[in-house]
């Protein structure tokens, strides 16, 4: 958005200066718009390549937050990939046509609410909130495609992090070899 | 110019059997054709899940439901997850018939289904030879226990069997080596069901894994099992017995072995004049073209369904209906295991006391019911697994957020101990349990598919229904609580146990294999793999398939040098 307001705010300009200069005024904004593009800052997130259905970037967005309000995983519990890259990738390759379609359904449905709701993103929500909703969620107060949806995406959710290699290694003592079986072990 | 076309010998089937029989005969000196429909599979190169850690994997075990949809019946077996998947056949390019469901699971594969199986390993004993001349309810087998005996410890030394010595007549010890043990609950129950009855055995699940270093394994190349139980993926320590780490490099080493993957056994040729079998005719499984290759010998092994379907569509002018089909009797008898039911519990006990680590075994339970005579309203009986574990108490209902967090962080209390078992009940081979060709449909490579026509009985029904009271009973007495049954209602074929539809017997009249699994009506063919059982019992039958295959290999060799075959 930055780079395309500084050419229009550029061409305004432009309109009031002679021909000649304005060819090398046109080089310039050209390549200054180019070398803004190439900051990584301003490329916009990659979308995940879906096969089964398509989600649009500001319910992306949404899954992206409304994850980390779900599961605040703590940062020294570094996933192998995105909560909501995740929770998408195992709705398409897992779940039946019938499921994605109640799934997306249902994604859609709870980023509307959010909007009619709060009507700004989670991640600009008060603590207060935040607590306010998840209550919302873990109440039986929202439909139930919704609170279904939100069942779906707090389970995978809890998958990743379970499965994820801090957690199998310090909470569930996971060694990948060599193994070992302590039949009879103290509890403590 | 050499005839690469001509061996001295010919084994169909590259899975568990046909590879021990390749070795067998390599280590004689034979010259082999080891023939595989499926591709190979290479120890070490061809395991690509083998060292993945559960968070490599994309869909953390799952199955694509594309994958599931395409493939409803390989989906139902326990083993096809995520990290196994690529070794088991895909429905739609191995088709057949289902006059009832069968659940057929596949491995086409060098090393088949001894990459995925469960490696539980026990010896029958004559309770279980005599079983159908006592009962009445299949022809005698023409063996008993002591034929076979000497087998099953050469193959259990060969192999790697970890066991404990039982002293249970029903179920002979063997040549094990030392176990990983029974955890304390499973050892709780063996001990309650000691005091309560006298003929109710809870031991060690015998395993086909490696735990002592013994000349024989360090010669395989194999090491030490380490417990890492996902044996499924295929091992890269040769931890567990399949036949790709050890019984396949083992032959190749002896340069007598030629092993041909990409071929689909058409037929074996039997020719009238010098009456009979001279060779195989093979299908490429990729090219299509056919080839012809000959042997004296051959050893058809290719999995006890598909040798049934060999030997009917191995049709001549002498066999008109299946070769050595004299009796009209191949493709029927064929049977199962039955593994309807299950049964689980809480055990509030032992709270003190957990399992760490894991173990690619657990308890097993032989057979009690009319062992030594006939107790109940039907013939014969199951044996069953035990397991008992526990899981890590971690609270996380209607948590959400950093409550749900700090809930997943807490995981230093344990549940209760869940105990589980599972029936593996024998059932009784019957001509209209068979299978056959269809005469219409064929497969891509224009054999006929086979039908396959097997269900449950009476006596299946009856058995299941004693094995939920009696387990229910020993649960009770053990002080197990929540107590629940299930039966699965699964088809048959999910047991993965099929067997049968060339039994052996003692009359060419009213079976198809001698003594020493010999075609009678062809004798320089040999059928060892699970077509032959006469009766299923209720062992895990793998072991006894292996220890037939050798002596049947020994005495073939015996016969050829004496110039017999």
């Amino acid at each position: 958005m930055y780079a395309r307001r500084s050419v229009v705010d550029k061409f305004a300009v432009f309109s009031y200066i002679p021909t000649m200069k304005r060819r090398s005024a046109i080089t310039h904004i050209a390549a200054g718009v180019a070398g803004i593009s190439l900051l990584p800052g301003c490329l916009p997130e990659q979308l995940p390549v879906l096969k089964h259905f398509v989600i649009e970037r500001k319910d992306y967005k949404f899954l992206q937050q409304f994850s980390q309000l779900l599961l605040p995983v703590p940062e020294d519990y570094p996933l192998p990939e995105s909560q909501e890259n995740f929770v998408l990738g195992m709705v398409d390759t897992c779940f039946d046509a019938k499921d994605i379609s109640k799934f997306h359904n249902g994604l859609l449905g709870l980023s509307e609410y959010f909007k009619t709701n709060h009507n700004k993103p989670i991640k600009r929500f008060a603590e207060e909130e935040r607590q306010e909703v998840l209550t919302t969620l873990a109440s039986s107060e929202l439909d139930k495609p919704l609170s279904d949806t939100v069942a779906q995406i707090r389970s995978l959710l809890i998958r990743q992090f379970q499965t994820s290699q801090r957690y199998q290694l310090d909470h569930l003592e996971f060694e990948f070899a060599p193994g070992y079986y302590e039949t009879c072990a103290d509890v403590s | 110019m050499p005839n690469t076309h001509t061996y001295e010998a010919i084994v169909i089937g590259a899975g568990m059997t046909g590879s021990f029989a390749a070795k067998e005969l390599c280590d004689r000196g034979v010259k082999t054709l080891l023939l595989e429909r499926g591709r190979n599979v290479e120890h070490l190169k061809d395991y690509p899940t083998t060292h993945l850690q559960p968070w490599e994997f994309a869909n953390r075990g799952n199955i694509p439901s594309e994958v599931a949809e395409k493939n409803p019946v390989i989906s139902r077996c326990y083993a096809f997850r995520e990290d196994a998947m690529h070794f088991f056949v895909k429905d739609q390019d191995h088709p057949y018939v289902q006059d009832k469901p069968f659940d057929w699971i596949r491995g086409y594969q060098v090393g088949g289904k001894s990459i995925m199986w469960a490696r539980q390993v026990q010896r029958w004993s004559d309770y279980d030879f005599e079983g159908p001349d006592r009962d009445g309810f299949a022809v005698d087998w023409p063996i008993r226990y002591k034929d076979l005996e000497p087998w099953y410890t050469y193959v259990e030394k060969f192999i790697g069997v970890s066991g404990e010595y039982d002293g249970i007549p029903q179920l002979p010890d063997g040549a094990f080596q030392k176990s990983w043990g029974l955890n304390c609950v499973e050892q709780y129950f063996k001990e309650e069901m000691s005091q309560h009855y006298k003929d109710r055995h809870v031991i060690y699940g015998r395993c086909a894994h490696t735990t002592e270093m013994t000349e024989l394994i360090k010669k395989q190349g194999r090491v030490l099992c380490q417990s890492r139980n996902i044996c499924q993926r295929g091992c890269p320590f040769g931890g567990y017995f399949n036949a790709n780490s050890s019984l396949i490099p083992w032959a190749m080493k002896t340069g007598n072995l030629t092993l041909q993957p990409h071929a689909v056994v058409h037929s074996i040729i039997f020719d009238t004049e010098k009456s009979k079998a001279v060779g195989v005719q093979v299908i490429d499984a990729n090219t299509k073209e056919t080839t012809e290759y000959f042997a004296d010998l051959i050893f058809l092994n290719a999995a006890a369904l598909n040798s049934n379907l060999i030997l009917l569509n191995s049709t001549s002018e002498r066999f008109p209906n299946g070769l050595g089909n004299d009796n009209g009797l191949l493709g029927k008898y064929v049977a199962f295991h039955n593994y309807r039911g299950k049964i689980n519990a809480i055990y509030e006990g032992h709270l003190d006391k957990r399992t760490k680590g894991r173990r690619p075994t657990s308890g097993y339970i032989p057979r009690f019911r009319n062992v030594f005579r006939q107790e109940t309203d039907f013939l014969r009986g199951y044996a069953s697994g035990f397991g008992a574990g526990r899981n890590r108490k971690i609270e996380t209902k209607d948590l959400l957020g950093q409550g749900l967090i700090d809930g997943l962080l807490q995981t230093d209390e344990f549940g209760p101990w869940r105990v589980n078992s599972h029936m593996m009940g024998e059932t009784i081979p019957k001509a209209s349990n068979m299978v056959s060709l269809d005469p219409n449909q064929k497969d891509e490579w224009g054999i006929p598919l086979l039908k396959i026509n097997l269900d449950y009985d009476e006596n299946d029904e009856k058995m299941t229904q004693d094995f939920f009271e009696q387990f229910t009973e020993m649960y009770e007495k053990a002080g197990f609580s929540d107590i629940k049954i299930r039966d699965t209602k699964q088809a048959p074929g999910l047991d993965i146990h099929e067997m049968g539809g060339v039994r052996m017997g003692k009359d060419p009249k009213t079976s198809l294999l001698n003594k020493w699994n010999q075609l009678y009506a062809c004798p320089n063919v040999f059928v060892t793999d699970g077509a032959s059982m006469t009766s299923t019992s209720t062992q895990n039958p793998s072991l006894t398939f292996m220890a037939m295959t050798c002596r049947a290999v020994d005495y073939a060799m015996e016969q050829k040098n004496k110039l017999e075959l």
